[in-house]
């Protein structure tokens, strides 16, 4: 097998409150293949953007702190680079979406100087060239008259195009690594079906790894999952697998609890729901720390935090349960 | 059977106009709503869905009066709410409640859950200031808070809590309608399924009915008995929940239901996804608005626009290719 593009271990980010050291990703391991778009989903809160963001380091430090981990890509740890060297790397060979395009680009700049500007920090090119090749990044991501957008300021665009934009620039400079953070979010369902449909066309290009809380996104794009909670991974596997047969009690509650276009509800059925709220990162629970809100918690579930453990190929999963038991 | 109407909305508009520029003598209004109609029943849930800048929330303002109208007309059980005067509306909309969708922003971050509670009651005349608590506590309870709630203050809850608070504010003073505003849009998947489930446990306990605004097709069709979808103002399909999933017939539903993520990735569905943007409402494309992102438009769709029409019983579709 070959080796993976991006390795994370056991990577650990604290943020200091006024309410003590929180721990917001506890000790994460995972890796990105070549060729892979890996998808991390979770709710809000479950540290996943926090983990995208380290890799770049692109926290703010302080309060952030990444406490221990490594952050393995092309043979060097990101986390013991020095700024500058960073800096080249970011847009470069690892670059990032986000979720809004409206606040991550600058209102004051037309799209074709964004664009350029990611060229002219990492290339030789003149201003000519770059805004060329920008006009041929616009076209790349299906922007109409991708010419004349290049004048455009933000505010002269939906949405979408925004997002494509941001995706335009993402890609100047062919990273090998694209970090896609909710990039769907904020858009309405048609303008999300092509933003995916985008997505997955560039899975030649580039490794993607793709942050969501839509399980229904994953199931268009990803071909491998991680589940995290509270901080942690409860759960990974081959996407497909994992959505059909889910080991962790959260994975089964949370796609059980989205409402499913044609399954014909019954007079007065109710969804089924996970009881109880998300855990805040200063009422971490004890042990495993779904057990409060787990219909199958055990007496040893309040003790002890069960540690990642694979089932079978390529399945991992954090639960005392015996596997297949839900 | 008898259905009594609750809500009847005939040809309502609403334009807004923008400021003028400079030497501007004339700008194009926004036709944010341009000209719909439709029916609530007592005890039923009417959906309305569609994409952003499609109208959908200007209506539900527009309904309760929370903006004024451009024209139309609006009926609640039979009584004329744009005649009204603004102290009679006020006492109707006890009759008619609102839930927003970000839950943060629809309260008063300075005062406690008790006394956001509170409120409703002290607004429509309820002097009483120990029955108004001990109202206020019940409140709680129906929507599955604890009692220790009552003196936090709202950045101590959770959206999924605070947005408990809001439906509780809802029901207070037992009306027949709420207009719920993309209620569980700003909501962690786990804590939406809550919400939804608090929502239908209330609708048959209360004797409800819910106008229910979302982008979520999936949400609504659990959720609602008939759905409306909206395109630039306007009802371009009409029909039982049922009716929409199972047999869409505007171009616009079929490309919406299309468009959602589906868990069983690989169903045999076929990907048109629809090209480009929704146009801009102050600019909207001549005869029908759809027609310019319409993979089956003809000729004829350039010019005119579409009415309303009903093609079987109770499925209204504006639509030239399926009348």
């Amino acid at each position: 097998m070959s080796s993976p593009e991006l390795e994370i271990q056991n990577l650990t980010v604290s943020f200091s409150t006024t309410k003590g050291k929180l721990i917001a990703v506890n000790g994460i391991s995972f890796h990105l293949n070549p060729g892979e778009t890996l998808a991390l989903v979770g709710e809000s809160g479950c540290g996943k953007t926090v983990s995208a963001l380290s890799i770049l380091r692109l926290l703010p430090e302080p309060p952030a702190e990444i406490l221990s981990g490594k952050i393995i890509f092309d043979g060097q740890d990101l986390l013991s680079l020095r700024a500058k060297v960073l800096q080249d790397l970011r847009g470069h060979s690892i670059s990032m979406i986000f979720q809004d395009p409206t606040t991550s680009l600058n209102p004051v700049l037309t799209v074709g100087e964004q664009i350029a500007e990611t060229l002219l920090r990492h290339t030789a090119m003149n201003r000519r060239e770059a805004l060329q090749k920008s006009a041929d990044l616009l076209s790349r991501v299906e922007l109409p008259s991708p010419k004349e957008k290049l004048q455009y300021y933000p505010h002269q665009l939906s949405g979408g195009m925004r997002q494509r934009v941001m995706i335009a620039m993402a890609l100047a400079c062919s990273p090998r690594v694209l970090i896609a953070d909710e990039p769907t979010t904020a858009l309405d369902v048609l303008i999300q079906a092509q933003i995916l449909e985008l997505l997955r066309s560039l899975k030649k290009e580039t490794s993607i790894l793709i942050i969501t809380h839509d399980l229904g996104v994953v199931a268009e794009i990803a071909q491998r999952v991680l589940v995290m909670y509270a901080g942690e991974i409860v759960e990974s596997g081959p996407a497909k697998a994992l959505l059909k047969n889910p080991f962790h009690p959260y994975t089964k509650g949370l796609i059980a609890s989205i409402p499913k276009l044609g399954t014909k509800k019954r007079p007065g059925a109710r969804l089924e729901e996970i009881p109880g709220n998300v855990p805040s990162l200063d009422q971490r629970p004890s042990g495993c720390p779904f057990h409060p809100r787990c219909s199958w918690a055990m007496e040893i579930c309040k003790t002890q935090n069960p540690q990642l453990r694979m089932i079978e190929a390529q399945r991992q999963v954090s639960c005392h349960l015996e596997p297949g038991s839900l | 059977m008898n259905i009594e109407e609750l809500l009847v909305v005939r040809d309502l508009k609403k334009h807004f106009l923008p400021k003028k520029k400079f030497l501007e003598t004339s700008s194009a209004p926004i036709r944010a709503v341009d000209g719909i109609s439709f029916i609530l029943h007592k005890g039923e849930t009417l959906g309305l869905v569609g994409e952003s800048g499609c109208g959908k929330s200007t209506v539900a303002r527009t309904l309760l009066r929370l903006i004024e109208p451009t024209s139309g007309q609006v009926s609640f059980c039979g009584t004329d709410l744009f005649a009204l005067k603004e102290t009679e509306m006020r006492n109707l909309r006890k009759e008619m409640q609102i839930i927003f969708q970000d839950p943060y922003s629809s309260v008063n971050p300075g005062r406690r859950i008790g006394h956001i509670l509170q409120e409703p009651f002290e607004i429509h005349g309820f002097r009483n200031k120990r029955e108004n608590a001990e109202k206020a506590n019940q409140l709680l309870e129906q929507v599955g808070l604890a009692p220790d709630y009552f003196n936090r203050y709202p950045h101590e809850l959770s959206g999924g809590q605070l947005q408990r608070v809001g439906i509780a504010r809802a029901i207070a003073l037992n009306p027949k309608l709420i207009v719920a505003d993309e209620p569980v849009s700003a909501l962690d998947v786990s804590i939406q399924a809550q919400v939804i489930n608090l929502l239908l446990d209330l609708k048959d306990k209360l004797d409800i009915s819910y106008l229910f605004i979302s982008h979520d097709l999936g949400v609504v069709e659990y959720f609602c008995d008939r759905v409306a979808v909206m395109y630039l103002g306007k009802i371009v399909e009409l029909a039982d929940s049922e009716q929409i999933y199972n047999s869409p017939q505007h171009p616009y539903t079929i490309a919406l239901l299309n468009a959602i993520p589906s868990l069983e990735s690989g169903r045999s569905k076929q990907k048109v996804s629809l090209k480009g943007d929704i146009p801009n409402p102050a600019n909207p494309p001549k005869g029908c608005a759809f027609h310019s992102r319409c993979p089956i438009k003809e000729k004829q769709c350039e010019e005119k626009i579409p009415a309303l029409k009903e093609i079987a019983p109770g499925h209204h579709v504006a639509c030239f290719l399926k009348h």
